[in-house]
């Protein structure tokens, strides 16, 4: 079982990373991964070019890594965290519901710092 | 980026008037906001964080923002964990059972007024006496520990706001009688890099060089030396106005700007109430 994996290819002067994730309404096994973000590093020419994106996206490392700006939730289906061991993981890929502490939580609230999704 | 890694989850947080923005966070004892994602400490990274919050809690220890072990039942034998209270209004920061630093200065913040609160840290790796404490933008003295040591988080760790959130039952056994946070939170921010100025509410006028005002620092020490500009700009960072460094063209109004260095003075904070101005280029 694998919901994440990346493929790297790297020759002489480039090298490419590209990170899948799984999709689906199984738990697991469901034979569908969406590219996630990549990084590039191509130094084919005089100047190196780096491009990046999702989540491999390179970050700001002088901003916020972490920004909560309380201006609301959304349903925590919504936004999907790898790997997390919700209320109902033997069922689903991505969770409705998680328990915290004996409180359950149905929503998400953003990271608008570098650390979160564009 | 890490995506939704460090999103938070989110329980019993309501939504009312904000200090900054349209909305801030309402925290009771059911609320739960935490992040799956581990870290962002880990060993001695720098972290630093600031909030703004607004209590009129007096009469417990709460929780406002806590990095902690997810595994573990005797957090005294672990790693350190890194948490910041609001101990009946005084802000408290811990980063094992018996360590701790607290205000010396008389700043109860459970007032029923809003209030900034920053904690940074210098370097890495750097003993809890250093972390630097700011209430409003003040740098605030404080006092402890009593036996200090080089800050070393545990890098099983999970960042909880309001509660010890995703942390291990452990914290609940050794501080029995530390509260999740009642009262209301906005504009939540996290670093890997000490604070500067401009993280900060700012608290002082402005000044150009053009302006021609002169600076006073009466009761400061006056010794100063030249650095090059690339170290007044990578610590001025974006902000040519910071506390303890200043743009001066010399002689007096003329020439190029250069860089002067206050060494009695840290990068940020407690200048503020000594200085009286900061020329911005």
């Amino acid at each position: 079982m694998f919901d994440n994996f990346l493929t790297i290819q790297v020759n002489d002067k480039r090298i490419d990373i590209i990170s899948y994730n799984e999709i689906g309404n199984k738990t697991k096994w469901n034979n569908n991964h969406v590219e996630h973000g990549h990084l590039t590093i191509d130094k084919s020419s005089s100047s190196t070019n780096i491009s990046s994106s999702g989540a491999l996206e390179l970050l700001d490392r002088y901003s916020p890594l972490v920004h909560f700006t309380f201006e609301g939730v959304v349903p925590l289906e919504e936004r999907q965290v790898l790997g997390m061991i919700h209320d109902d993981f033997d069922d689903k890929l991505v969770g409705t519901s998680i328990t915290i502490r004996g409180a359950t939580c149905t929503e998400s609230m953003p990271n608008e710092g570098s650390f979160g999704r564009k | 980026m890490y995506t939704e890694q460090f999103d938070a989850q989110v329980a019993s947080v309501d939504f009312v008037g904000g200090k900054v923005g349209q909305y801030a966070g309402s925290f009771n004892k059911s609320s739960r906001l935490a992040l799956y994602g581990t870290g962002p400490n880990a060993g001695g990274n720098i972290v630093s964080f600031s909030v703004w919050i607004n209590t009129s809690q007096l009469k417990s220890e709460m929780v406002l923002i806590h990095y902690g072990s997810i595994f573990g039942s005797n957090i005294r034998s672990s790693k350190d964990f890194f948490t910041l209270t609001l101990d009946n209004g005084y802000p408290r920061i811990y980063t094992s059972v018996d360590r701790y630093m607290k205000s010396s200065e008389d700043i109860n913040l459970a007032d029923g007024n809003w209030h900034h609160v920053g904690v940074s840290m210098p370097r890495k790796s750097c003993l809890l006496a250093e972390v630097q404490l700011y209430v409003d933008g003040n740098f605030i003295n404080t006092v402890g520990p009593a036996v200090d040591k080089h800050i070393f988080t545990t890098t099983s760790g999970r960042m909880s706001i309001g509660s010890f959130g995703y942390s291990s039952n452990g914290y609940d056994d050794a501080f029995p009688a530390m509260e999740p946070y009642v009262g209301l939170m906005d504009d939540l921010k996290v670093w890997s890099r000490p604070l500067t100025k401009s993280d900060l509410p700012s608290n002082e006028k402005k000044f150009r060089i053009s302006d021609g005002v002169k600076c006073n620092r009466k009761g400061i020490k006056k010794k100063m030396i030249r650095a090059k500009m690339k170290r007044c700009k990578n610590l001025c960072i974006k902000d040519a106005t910071c506390f303890g460094f200043e743009l001066r063209r010399m002689p007096e109004g003329r020439g190029k700007p250069k860089c002067f260095l206050l060494q009695a003075m840290p990068t940020i904070g407690t200048a503020r109430s000594r200085t009286k101005c900061a020329i911005m280029e």
